[in-house]
């Protein structure tokens, strides 16, 4: 018995030895296992890449600029054809890299910082197994001044914006020049002037420069005379470029209201509009378009429309941060307000106003007699702000409503204080309010009667029960009072 | 490569399992949803998936081998995955219970086949450790008879993962 009891823990730890072993047996084949996983994913990972998006070649977009300033900045894109034959722009999954002792650098979104130092340079897309290079040249010619407005004649369509890139005069050390799009260094800086035929500062467009991106916003048909001021890096002057011409064209068909939801401008409308005191709703002016091909599209004109009201009591409107919507806010309830909006020549005077800001005006607006302009309107109600309950007083002792106040003293008048809770959770004292109606509903001539000349004011007669209801829009209150 | 998983399968069962006695054998079909993933799509050609292997308590060991029914396409792309060799290791976790519980862990070579417009036809082979989970119930009126569900990781690479996903009867003799 004894050697049995000796035996066991030897006995049970060999047996738990053997457990440990076994399983440390399969955790090792395990991991050999998984060291062994093996194979080539390049070719699979590729062919997806190119697969997702459907392309069968790439190439660098015509217009990549191959000479770029020294300590600019530039946004590479690379585009693609896909298997149906149509030219599209990559949106992911590109590789980017530079030439071997390139100082410049790219980073995997494909934008790109130009070294300090002139360079020539490849930079190079791959995707998937497509891979394009294109020979960069990075140079340290001085900018002097604009040009060419864009590369291209621009057509431009009223209260539409137009994207372009102005052309500038860049010379280097040896008195060469080079003509190119003006790089991300200068064209932050340039100064745009904008005059009519009369030599005037024309209201008819303006520009802005966001994110390196040259942008015209025209609001009415006409010619223009743009001219560009920048100071000249290579002469360290200011220099005013030359006359450029551009008109501004009128293929505008029709111009509606839309709710800024609207999903689909085509079919959108304003219809039975309204807003409550305080709030506020969007509108946008949206606006045919005859295309050179003979089809019609549908825009978003907002930022470059002319945004009117009849009213200001009644309701303030402004453009949003981004211009592409108007925001107009009820002031006054159980009123209205007419919204107008114009693309073009509108009668009302704009001289004054910064038309980079957006065109709104505190009067509505109307086109010019004769000019190139449509316009429309819809009128905004101001609703009433639902009530969600009455609190009413009596003698200055809070009431619940058809739940009866036990006076122990016969009081000579019984002063009622109504407040009424808004759905917007504000609440106001109506006790005057010309459309809260009292009525004594219990009492009346004998416990209690209307003082005259006085609201929510009773003198008391007698004891007894009295009952007074107070209606105030869809809110009934029964304020019920036992008299001594 | 095939060869050597399958001979090294057959020694991996032969030198555990050669003694054991009252281990049943069982066959399993299915059909089994796969999924290659790679960082920018994937795609799912469709296998039948065949397995034979014995069991004892707690533990199942299976040589599954699938073979493709029908590709799939991604725009262009046509993918399929003619062969898949495995191997598995299944341990029961809740072997009393009626809906059992399979943690799987093994070995798998998987063979895809790809062509697109413009590139040549290739075929890439993928070796590797496989894990996966499984259920199982017994139909009562045939206890030999179970339905399954198994979701294993057949490949889990750099960039490429490739599992299945398989719903099928296993039958016990």
């Amino acid at each position: 018995m004894a050697t049995r009891l000796l035996l066991a823990p030897s006995v049970w730890g060999f047996a738990m030895n053997f457990k440990t072993c076994n399983k440390l047996c399969l955790y090792a084949l395990f991991i050999f296992l998984a060291a062994c996983s093996s194979g080539d994913e390049t070719n699979l990972v590729n062919l997806h890449t190119v697969a997702d998006q459907d392309i069968v070649s790439i190439s660098f977009p015509a217009d990549t600029e191959t000479i770029l300033s020294i300590n600019s900045e530039y946004d590479f894109s690379l585009q693609g054809l896909t298997s149906n034959g149509v030219e599209t722009t990559i949106s992911g999954g590109i590789q980017w890299s530079l030439s071997d002792g390139a100082v410049s650098t790219i980073d995997q979104k494909g934008h790109f910082t130009a070294s300090a130092t002139a360079e020539l340079i490849t930079v190079t897309a791959e995707f998937g197994f497509f891979s394009d290079s294109i020979e960069i040249k990075v140079s340290s010619a001085k900018f002097d001044q604009v040009v060419q407005f864009d590369q291209n004649e621009l057509i431009i369509d009223m209260c539409r914006s137009q994207t372009f890139t102005p052309i500038g005069s860049y010379i280097d050390e040896n008195g060469n020049e080079e003509i190119r799009p003006v790089d991300s260094i200068t064209i932050n800086t340039i100064d745009w002037i904008i005059r009519d035929q009369d030599n005037n500062p024309s209201q008819r467009a303006h520009i802005e420069t966001l994110d390196n991106q040259a942008t015209l916003h025209s609001l009415a048909e006409g010619n223009i005379i743009i001219q560009a001021k920048a100071v000249s890096q290579y002469s360290n002057t200011e220099m005013t470029s030359g006359d450029f011409d551009q008109a501004i064209t009128n293929n505008l068909n029709s111009i509606k209201l839309c709710y800024s939801s609207a999903s689909d401008l085509t079919s959108c409308a304003v219809t039975n509009a309204s807003v409550k005191k305080d709030k506020s709703i969007s509108l946008i002016s949206v606006a045919n378009y005859q295309a050179l091909d003979g089809s019609d599209f549908y825009e978003n004109i907002s930022a470059n429309s002319k945004w009117g009201i009849d009213n200001t009591a009644n309701a303030s409107i402004a453009l949003s941060t981004d211009a592409q919507q108007l925001n107009i806010t009820g002031a006054t309830e159980a009123s209205n307000a007419t919204i107008s909006v114009a693309c073009g020549d509108i009668e009302q005077a704009i001289d004054g106003i910064d038309i980079s800001q957006g065109v709104v005006l505190d009067t509505p607006v109307s086109c010019l007699s004769g000019a190139s302009c449509l316009s429309a309107s819809s009128t905004v109600a101001i609703d009433l702000l639902s009530v969600t309950s009455l609190k009413v007083s009596a003698n200055n002792t809070n009431l619940t409503s058809a739940e009866a106040l036990i006076l122990s003293v016969r009081p000579v008048e019984i002063d009622l204080i109504t407040t009424a809770v808004f759905s917007d959770n504000t609440e106001a004292d109506i006790t005057s309010d010309t459309t809260l109606v009292y009525s004594i509903t219990q009492g009346k001539d004998v416990v209690i009667e209307e003082k005259a000349g006085f609201v929510g004011i009773y003198t008391v007669l007698g004891a007894g029960t009295a009952e007074i209801k107070l209606d105030f829009r869809d809110e009934t209150f029964y304020a019920l009072i036992e008299i001594p | 490569m095939k060869n050597t998983l399958i001979f090294k399968a057959c020694l991996f069962l032969a030198l555990f399992y050669s003694s054991t006695a009252g281990a049943d054998t069982f066959i399993a079909l299915a059909p089994s949803m796969s999924k290659i993933g790679t960082p920018s799509a994937s795609t799912r050609p469709l296998l039948a998936d065949f397995r034979l292997g014995y069991e004892i308590p707690h533990h199942q060991l299976e040589l599954a081998i699938m073979t493709s029914i029908e590709d799939d396409q991604l725009n262009q792309l046509t993918i399929d995955i003619p062969s898949v060799a495995s191997v598995f290791y299944r341990y029961i976790a809740n072997p009393k219970s009626d809906v059992k519980f399979h943690l799987i862990v093994g070995a798998s070579q998987i063979e895809v086949e790809s062509s697109y417009p413009g590139i040549a036809d290739s075929s890439d082979q993928f070796d590797g450790f496989s894990y996966g989970i499984g259920l199982e119930e017994a139909f009562r009126s045939i206890p030999d008879l179970k339905i399954k569900f198994d979701w294993i990781s057949l490949y889990d690479g750099d960039q490429i993962t490739i599992s299945t996903i398989s719903l099928g009867l296993r039958y016990e003799f």
